[in-house]
């Protein structure tokens, strides 16, 4: 029998060995015979090649989606319209054990009004974080509309750093729109309704804007971690009587200082204006710990004005360049900030609203207005100078037409009914063309597997790269989202980190005070408080075996000490219903009370190696006044036993050297081929040249234990060391294909 | 765009464009992308245009057409995944690839509001083990139900591996029908797998531990004695969806750590296989300075196969000889024995898959740790336990069938293999290989290797359409790859998996598509054809969907009402065309409201969300479902009550408030709630110094500790590597500092080699930056200082 397995396993280095096998070659398909079979076109070959990537191919951009009631960011790549990424921001998620670890849970609890965290949230239409009005590509920003919060994420790690509950309004429309250096995300009200949980009647509604103050130091961290946050002191509200608040945007360039919105009071509908550079010199009163700036004291500084707009308009968006807003309803309306502003500080308006706020009369700020279609939805901007697109959702078409002459350019007539419209970089100084995206809210297509009444969202992408004509190329699903707008930026502006400077609590960006590194685990206990300081690593946790009292309140404060890319570890102590995800360099907590005796199997939840079912561990909670059976004598081997253990060890042994061997084939045919020139390669080998290093300890061990004649001990630590080896070898011939694609495609 | 591939306009390229011939005549003219200003139009292109901008090469355009699947075509399969640590059940389409939902399973899922309604809360409070609320689960093998041992289309179930469970989902409208948790185990691993016609589904642990769930002190002694593995036979009704309790049971198990199961089909009908790892059973405990887990686990040569015959257990059960563990019925390992239920046969170390094939007639067994796949005959098996043809017995007294009686052969498939799945011509196999990152495609009757095909990267598991049933279709093969490192767009350190579509309908496999998975982490998937099952779009009217029954609560149109008794206030409303009856809700802080809607659309689009403006209630109902917002109305104001058409683009509209009086009393206990939960979190926080004394480090010192310089050097003493002792006054800063950043530079120097030659280790490169290598020189002096210090005062 053992012959037979000592057969395997040399087999099983032989595999080390064994140089790729050519394919066997066989009669290509050609794209036509591909097109017949699957009745398709040429349109459709040609949407098919501008949409699929190539393996390992680049999206050219990241747009994030608002979702809705999901309360999770999205973030999919165009053209190939695939879903990169699920993040929890309004909603718990355990995949990243947001709301699960400790210290995303505090981070949730901190900031809201009675310490809880809320479990969801209805994110709209998100913003980036800009400079000079042209997206950063460092932060993304969303509004709650359903608990009244707004939410920042880091796009380094594309991680929620910052939720805050907002401490007057009760419903907030779920936008947020951002000043041109990112020093306000600004918020508005939605539905008015008091401020203060006594009142009972609706005549103390009001409704406001608030203006969170964003802080992002100049000097990023050495790890290139972005710390910028809001600063909930130096934020203000403005006041508003109570009006429904809808879609606003904020002014760039020449109207940089400028908000404008759409508000409404029973068949009244207005576009608001408001120039925070007034506000902010403005007296603040306090109101529930929070600035406000009183609608009076706002009048008063001139700092706000409305448009009497006459009908129900859905939208209003400033232009690349900052000089004009436009809202559109059957008629496009496009104003010019210039004469806003001129009616304003001359103060040439045309009567007043509620609260004594000055209106300006319509056509004197107007540029002009063209008939587009009935009821747009939407308007967005791009490359092409002046032009915009808006959306029909009943005529089911998008118009390209010009805002500065006001001529419609082309139609495109469509198969649903679009709402929402976004361009890459379309709502920044910097628009970019070729890419149109439409949400179909309806979604009803004959063809697309019907998954019972439940059924994702859609939108297409139509490509806008000709000056001709719009086509329609590509029907995306999204599942758990309940779609409206969304924002999109060129790839190469978003610099994501692939790991984390060791021990980092990654909602803070700070070092963790419960950092721990390889050979310092520690359990420290203090009364029924127990804290577990632990290492992750391929394939084990430490400490693997924990023992605690019933009652205990226990926390298991872990770090991944992997510093290999895409090398995340998970963690969960079974039944216990706390979660936790690692990813490399990371430390989180996971406290519970051990309020259940008996024994509770660990593990890690991210496969990450060969052995990943082995990455597993015991936590045993001791009952109280326990008097059942003890742990009893240790067995002692029979010298039998001890001899096939030495045995196993002397097998063992071998197997290392060949092992080691392969290992270095490996290693010279990765040195002949220059692989320290390409970076994902060379990371590759480090982190190969890592689990060799880990290896030490064992090798130490089982020599120590053999020299001692303890053959069970020695031949477990050798067991240990080859499985070093094996997950080097793992990683190196990831490395080796790796450089032999990339070579191959070099030829 | 470095990543994408440089343009290879080859001659096979030409010879594909020839249907193209129209469109290059007429198109081309448009721009070229390197001329182009960022974000430009690119113009007007021809198919040549597009393929030369983007950097295509014919296998890329091929694979493009295979995918692309325009409105008027239709997919033809839809993949059903595990969605791992995100508890859920990722669907995408096949071959376009698109994500098609999210079944909320073990998470609350707010956009299809599964965990915020009165009636899922209750489902999922079903599956609070030991009363613990669970709000997350760790979903690892779904299974669909089977007719004839083919795919019937009525249920999935998927087990959840964290917290022991199984949840039965209807295909009729894909939503969560029940909860099961298993009374024995405290984790599962190979859950759901249905026998040939639904009669059980198979659940086994994973790790080992106390059946009585009780507290036994941990010992090798105890760990034999106390701790087991299990198989559950959940017995199933086909038509119901509903377990049988009274008669399912589990077959006791030793305590190795027990892995994927399979159920036989035609002549292996009424037989189960169970694979396993750990047969040492070996527990770690590096910190007490053991070895770890991961090597006792795989010191022995080989695991045991589990073959349990389920058609002679249920004769078993109905003469009583079980016994009864926490109401639940499990047959003794002693029994299993005597009644010839259970046999153990040598399998290859630790494996994953065990996979019966589309006759039933051979078990295929990939082994991460051994190279070869194992093909055992069941016909065999069984002429082994007829002649008890047994090589000896395990430590319970369980026969182990030898190996050489029951294998049919093993094939030499690389390193690391892990499942197996079947295509539609008899006798061919796919096996991923998880080392080796490629799948192999080999002859399991014969026992040849057909094939190869490279996935990126870290294959786990992968699937072919049906190809876990009696009929496998042979026409899509997926690739679940663990790690996609380089495949996509970088977003952040946590990265999606990456599921690769192939095309194996011809000899050669072809991978036409590479899909980020976005969330979580799919164990395993299931295809079935688009067309195999029924779903419904709408509800008939007052459905409680988790029941699929009329609910008490339904209401209808002009029925509308408010009731209020014992301090709770129960609101009967409706919601129709685009408005909610009542309009406004009044009730007193500390009440308990029960706001019960029904959805009396009747269309697809009428899908609607009702929330209560930052009171954290909210649902979706859909069409004629009768659903329950059930809450305390803790704070007192004035809270917006808003509906949402979700079909509609229109923005959320206010239906009217929810009123809630202040009322002192009810104020203090929210107060006294709101204390609690900010006591808790000190608890949370209270701060132990961590395993790093971060305060009064030494400068530089947090620098050496996070290149893992502590793994080789100490001060005073010798280690893996040179004593660091003075080390400053032997060398000077600039050689360190560039032996620290380049240490490969010096590698030939003499005294360097020698150094290598005694401690038998290079100095690594640990990419220390310029920065941080000052800071460790300035530490190695510190602490040389400190150290001559401490000595001097001794």
């Amino acid at each position: 029998m053992s012959n037979l397995f000592t057969r395997f396993f040399v087999l099983a280095i032989a595999w080390l060995l064994v140089a790729w096998l050519p394919q066997p070659v066989s009669a290509q398909q050609t794209l036509q015979e591909v097109q017949n079979i699957r009745s398709l076109d040429d349109q459709d070959v040609l949407a098919a090649v501008k949409t699929f990537m190539p393996r390992g191919g680049r999206d050219e951009y990241f747009a994030f989606l608002g979702t809705g009631n999901s309360g999770t960011m999205v973030v999919y790549g165009i053209p190939s319209m695939r879903i990169y990424k699920y993040v929890g921001v309004f909603s718990p998620e355990p995949w990243q054990g947001y709301g699960f670890d400790d210290e995303s849970s505090l981070m949730l609890k901190k900031n809201s009004p009675d310490n809880l965290i809320y479990s969801y949230g209805d994110m709209r239409y998100p913003a980036l974080a800009e400079t000079n009005g042209k997206f950063n590509g460092k932060y993304l920003f969303y509004s709650d509309g359903a608990n009244s919060r707004i939410a920042m994420l880091g796009l380094d790690d594309f991680e929620t750093k910052q939720v805050l509950a907002h401490p007057l309004f009760t419903s907030t429309f779920g936008a947020v729109a951002v000043t041109q250096n990112t020093e306000y995300i600004i918020q508005t009200s939605q539905y008015p309704a008091p401020w203060d949980n006594k009142a009972n009647t609706l005549a103390d509604a009001k409704s406001g804007i608030t203006f969170w103050k964003f802080y992002d130091p100049v000097g990023e961290t050495e790890t290139g971690h972005h710390i910028g946050r809001i600063i909930k002191e130096e934020s203000f509200t403005l006041e508003l009587p109570p009006f429904t608040m809808d879609y606003f945007d904020a002014g760039r360039l020449e109207s940089h200082g400028l908000i404008v919105g759409i508000a409404r009071k029973g068949d009244a509908h207005y576009l608001y204006v408001i120039d925070f550079t007034k506000l902010t010199g403005a007296a603040k009163v306090s109101v529930h710990e929070s600035d406000v700036v009183t609608l009076g004291k706002a009048v008063e500084a001139k700092a706000i004005a409305m448009i009497d707009i006459g009908q129900k308009v859905s939208k209003v968006k400033v232009t690349p360049d900052g000089k004009y807003f436009i809202t559109a309803s059957d008629e496009a309306f496009v104003f010019d900030f210039g004469k806003v502003k001129n009616a304003m500080s001359a103060g040439s308006y045309s009567g007043q609203t509620d609260g004594s706020i000055p209106l300006i009369d319509k056509s004197t700020v107007l540029h002009g207005s063209v008939p587009l279609g009935k009821g747009a939805q939407d308007v967005i901007f791009e490359y092409r100078k002046n032009v915009a697109y808006a959306s029909f959702y009943d005529d089911k078409k998008i118009v390209r037409w010009n805002y500065t002459s006001l001529k419609k350019e082309s139609e495109l007539p469509l198969t649903f009914k679009p709402s929402h419209l976004m361009i890459p970089q379309g709502l920044s100084a910097e628009p970019h063309s070729n890419y149109l995206i439409a949400v179909d809210k309806e979604g009803i297509y004959d063809n697309y597997p019907s998954v019972g009444p439940v059924r994702p969202s859609f939108q297409h992408l139509i490509d806008i790269s000709a000056d001709d004509e719009m086509v329609d190329i590509y029907t995306m699903s999204i599942p758990q989202a309940n779609i409206y707008g969304s924002t999109a930026v060129l790839r190469t502006t978003i610099k994501p980190i692939i790991r984390y400077e060791t021990g980092t609590n990654t909602r803070t960006g700070e070092i963790s005070e419960y950092k721990t590194v390889a050979g310092m685990e520690k359990i420290e206990r203090e009364g029924n408080r127990v804290h577990v300081f632990g290492t992750l690593i391929r394939s084990h946790i430490v400490p693997e075996i924990v023992e605690v009292n019933e009652g205990d309140v226990v926390t298991f404060h872990l770090t991944n000490l992997e510093r290999a890319e895409d090398e995340t570890h998970g963690f969960t102590i079974d039944t216990y219903g706390k979660h936790g995800s690692f990813e490399p360099g990371k430390t989180a907590s996971l406290t519970f009370v051990a309020d259940r005796p008996g024994v509770f199997p660990f593990y890690c939840t991210e496969f990450c190696s060969a052995l990943h079912l082995e990455m597993e561990g015991i936590f045993l909670v001791r009952p109280k006044n326990y008097k059942g059976p003890e742990a009893g004598e240790e067995e002692v081997l029979t010298k039998e036993q001890l001899a096939e253990f030495k045995k196993n060890y002397e097998d063992k042994i071998k197997v290392i050297n060949e092992t080691q061997a392969v290992i270095n084939s490996v290693v010279d045919w990765l040195t002949q081929n220059n692989y320290q020139d390409h970076s994902y390669v060379k990371a590759l080998v480090e982190d190969a040249v890592d689990q060799l290093n880990q290896a030490e300890l064992a090798k130490t061990n089982h020599e120590r234990y053999a020299k001692e004649g303890k053959y069970r001990d020695a031949f477990l630590w050798a067991e240990q060391y080859w499985q070093y080896q094996v997950k080097a070898a793992d990683v190196g011939l990831r490395a080796k294909e790796l450089l032999r694609i990339t070579l191959e495609e070099q030829q | 765009m470095k990543n994408i591939k440089k343009a290879t306009l080859n001659i096979p390229l030409f010879t594909l464009l020839i249907g193209f011939t129209a469109f290059l005549v007429s198109c081309g003219g448009g721009k070229q992308g390197a001329d182009l200003e960022m974000g430009a139009p690119f113009g007007k292109e021809s198919l040549k245009d597009i393929i030369e901008r983007r950097g295509l090469n014919s296998e890329d355009v091929l694979a493009a057409a295979k995918t692309y699947t325009p409105d008027n075509i239709a997919d033809e399969y839809v993949a059903l995944n595990s969605g791992g640590q995100a508890g859920n059940m990722p669907m995408y389409t096949v071959p376009s690839m698109r994500m098609l939902k999210y079944v909320p399973i073990c998470t609350r899922q707010p956009e299809i509001g599964y965990g915020y309604s009165m009636e899922t809360k209750k489902l999922m409070e079903k599956g609070f083990i030991d009363g613990q609320e669970i709000l997350w689960g760790d979903t690892h093998h779904p299974g669909y139900s089977e007719t004839n041992g083919v795919y019937d289309g009525k249920w999935a179930t998927v087990n959840d591996k964290a917290n022991p469970r199984i949840f039965i989902v209807s295909l009729e409208d894909w939503e969560v029908k029940d909860v099961l948790q298993n009374p024995l185990f405290r984790s599962d691993h190979g859950g759901n797998f249905f026998t040939p016609n639904s009669e059980y589904i198979l659940e086994a642990t994973q790790y080992p531990a106390p059946f009585d769930r009780k507290y036994y002190p941990l010992s090798q002694a105890n760990f034999e004695k106390y701790w087991r593995g299990g198989l559950t036979y959940w017995k199933f009704d086909n038509e119901t969806g509903k377990v049988d309790l009274e008669n399912s049971f589990t077959f006791e198990f030793p305590p190795y750590t027990q892995d994927l199961s399979d159920a036989g089909k035609l002549a292996s009908d009424g037989w189960g296989f169970t694979n396993s790892f750990c047969t040492e059973m070996y527990y770690g405990g590096m910190e007490s300075g053991r070895p770890p887990f991961e090597a006792g686990c795989s010191s022995r040569d080989v695991d045991y196969l589990h073959v349990t015959n389920w058609k002679k257990a249920e004769q078993v059960l109905a003469q009583g000889k079980y016994k009864v563990i926490n109401g639940h019925k499990v047959i003794p390992i002693e029994v299993s024995i005597q009644e010839g239920l259970l046999y153990l046969v040598p399998e290859p170390k630790s494996p994953h898959g065990v996979d019966v094939d589309p006759t039933g007639d051979y078990i295929v067994v990939a082994g991460k740790l051994d190279s070869h796949a194992w093909v055992y005959s069941f016909e065999k098996i069984m002429k082994a336990i007829d002649e008890k043809n047994f090589e000896g017995y395990d430590n319970y007294g369980i026969p182990i069938i030898s190996l050489e009686s029951a294998l049919h052969g093993s094939v030499e498939v690389g390193l690391g293999p892990l499942h197996n799945q079947y295509d539609d011509e008899l006798g061919v196999i796919y096996t991923s290989i998880y080392v080796d990152s490629r799948i192999t495609k080999w002859d399991y009757i014969n026992l040849k290797v057909l094939g190869y095909v490279p996935s990126h990267y870290n294959i786990g598991h992968l699937v072919s359409s049906h190809g876990d049933t009696r009929e496998p279709t042979g026409d899509y093969l997926i690739a679940l790859n663990k790690l996609s490192i380089d495949r996509f767009n970088p977003v952040g350190p946590l990265h999606p998996q990456n599921h690769q579509l192939i095309d194996i309908s011809g000899d050669e496999m072809k991978i036409i598509y590479d899909l980020p998975i976005p969330m979580g982490e799919p164990h395993y998937t299931i295809l079935i054809k688009k067309d195999m099952f029924t779903p419904i779009d709408t509800y008939p009217p007052g459905t409680d969907i988790t029941t699929n029954a009329k609910s008490q609560y339904y209401t209808d149109m002009g029925a509308e009402k408010v009731v209020e008794q014992g301090g709770e206030v129960h609101v009967y409303g409706t919601i129709s065309n685009n408005s909610v009856t009542p309009s406004d809700i009044e009730v007193n802080q500390g009440q308990k409201v029960y706001i019960h809607l029904t959805n009396h659309g009747a269309s697809k689009l009428d899908h609607y969300v009702y929330e209560i403006a930052s009171y954290d209630q909210m649902y979706r109902w859909r069409p004629g479902e009768t659903a329950t917002l059930d809450f305390t109305a803790d704070k007192a104001g004035m809270y917006p009550l808003l509906l949402d058409k979700i079909h509609h683009p229109d923005e959320i509209q206010l239906m009217g408030y929810l009123k809630v009086n202040f009322n002192e009393k009810a104020e203090n206990d929210r107060l006294l709630a709101y204390a609690s939960r900010v006591q808790w979190d000190m608890k949370m926080q209270s701060f132990k110094p961590s395993s790093i004394e971060m305060k009064n480090m030494l400068t530089g010192e947090m620098e050496f500790l996070n290149h893992g310089c502590n793994a080789c050097h100490r001060f005073g003493e010798e280690y893996n590597g040179p004593d660091l002792l003075m080390v400053d006054k032997r060398r000077n800063d600039e050689w360190l500092k560039s032996w620290i950043m380049n240490p490969e530079k010096h590698m030939k120097e003499v005294d360097i080699e020698a150094m290598r030659q005694k401690y038998k280790l290079a100095m690594p490169n640990q990419n220390v930056s310029a920065e941080n290598t000052d800071k460790i020189i300035q530490y190695m002096k510190l602490k040389s200082e400190a150290y001559m210090k401490g000595i001097q005062t001794q």
